[in-house]
């Protein structure tokens, strides 16, 4: 959404930062953010686990939680933007535009739908707009980069490369293990699993991210060098991807305190649940980011 | 690289001083407004995190500790209902609190009734309410938690 700084220009009505066009632009794509966080959030904000969470959370985490989404948003509004250069100041801005709608629209949906009122402490309340932020802001910066570079500008996809796809795909993951890692589900369902079923899992999940990675490359889409061997795309983006999932699902389930108390066999059940949503949202990451 | 394409758009909109982000399409560099709004989400988001730290440094840990307040007493269809409010001064969320009410006359009690509250967070307030066959107002009324979860 904040384009790359013009070098300036010898033209002398250039008003810089109060050029009204330019702010007028920066409302359409905030107009956009709003409706980005609300879209990507409205599961979770009415999601009861979630406000549970959002006080009974040991506040440290969330801290992480909010500390480590920064830096999330900066290298996605980098990535998921059409250009190629690194300028940090703008995908800073960006990430923190994203932060102010993703607070700002959190805090009055709760209040709208009586999550937080007047009984409630203020740890309570702040702590549960604060977990509900975090996929609001990541919502808020997809829609901003998404959804409006498409009339603006021709729809070519950069070459991000093989990092850049990763990060992407990271991302995918984390959107989905935030949206069904607080639920009790998760856990039911981790407990009525056998070994057995925790390695079938495993194989369709990364069965599903490869079928995903071949639609994208006959859709035309250069990520993946045409030609290259099969077994080459499965190893480096589909279990290395695979893998990425997995991890990002431990993360959220221990950011959650869905781990509390588990041993090491039931972690990893708990991880291959997670991890299978996890990874169907990081190959459709691929494919729509 | 961003230079010379700058420049080659500037000519092809030609010299009459028409700003060259036009020809782009999108107007770019970043808006005033937009600072001011980056600047907002800042200042939240550092406010949010001292906030969070102060309260998770100051948090000493205290098992739930949970104060009863009864807010009214009134008739209703099969009986009465009493109307309470349950604060935890501790600093641990307690989970399905299971809340008895009981009508003492003197060392009897008349009436004992139960309910379960879902969450009670620390230094919050739940309310709920409790129905009674007997008149709560016409005895001694005591609220306790039984026991509680930890979510």
């Amino acid at each position: 959404m904040s384009h790359r700084t013009a070098s300036t220009t010898r033209d002398s009505r250039n008003l810089g930062a109060f050029d009204p066009r330019l702010n007028r632009h920066f409302l359409i794509g905030l107009a956009r953010a709003y409706a980005g966080a609300i879209i990507f959030a409205l599961p979770m904000l009415m999601t009861m686990e979630m406000w549970s969470l959002g006080f009974s959370l040991d506040r440290l985490q969330l801290v992480l939680l909010l500390l480590v989404t920064l830096p999330l948003l900066v290298g996605l509004s980098h990535f998921v933007g059409f250009e190629p250069t690194f300028e940090l100041k703008e995908d800073l801005v960006d990430a923190l535009v994203a932060y102010a709608v993703g607070f700002s629209s959190s805090a009055v949906v709760l209040l709208l739908l009586s999550i937080i009122g007047e009984s409630m402490s203020s740890d309570e309340i702040l702590g549960k707009i604060a977990i509900q932020a975090v996929p609001a802001a990541i919502g808020a910066l997809l829609a901003q980069a998404q959804l409006g570079q498409k009339d603006d500008e021709e729809e070519t996809q950069r070459d991000i490369g093989y990092f850049g796809t990763l990060f992407l795909m990271a991302v995918g993951a984390l959107f989905l293990a935030l949206n069904l890692a607080p639920t009790e589900e998760i856990l039911l369902i981790a407990f009525r699993m056998t070994p057995w079923h925790g390695l079938a899992l495993a194989l369709v999940s990364l069965l599903i991210m490869h079928g995903f990675v071949y639609a994208v490359d006959f859709s035309g889409e250069a990520e993946i060098p045409l030609g290259s061997p099969m077994w080459r795309v499965f190893l480096r983006y589909t279990v290395v991807g695979y893998a990425q999932a997995l991890l990002m699902s431990l993360f959220v389930l221990w950011v959650f305190g869905r781990t509390d108390g588990l041993d090491a066999s039931r972690m990893l059940v708990i991880t291959l649940v997670l991890g299978f949503p996890a990874a169907v949202g990081s190959a459709a990451a691929r494919l729509i980011l | 690289m961003a230079n010379e394409t700058q420049q080659k758009q500037t000519a092809t909109s030609g010299a009459q001083g028409e700003p060259s982000s036009e020809a782009d399409g999108a107007p770019k560099g970043i808006s005033a407004i937009e600072w001011v709004v980056a600047f907002i989400g800042l200042a939240i988001l550092l406010g949010l995190v001292g906030f969070l730290f102060v309260g998770a440094v100051q948090n000493r840990g205290l098992p739930p500790s949970l104060r009863f307040e009864v807010e009214s007493i009134s008739a209703v269809t099969g009986g009465y209902v009493v109307e309470f409010a349950v604060t935890n001064d501790g600093d641990t969320t307690a989970a399905d609190v299971t809340v008895v009410g009981q009508l003492l006359d003197g060392e009897t009690v008349v009436e004992e009734q139960e309910m379960t509250l879902d969450y009670a967070p620390p230094h919050s307030a739940r309310r709920g309410g409790l129905f009674f066959s007997n008149n709560p107002a016409a005895g001694e009324l005591m609220l306790s938690a039984s026991g509680y979860l930890e979510p």
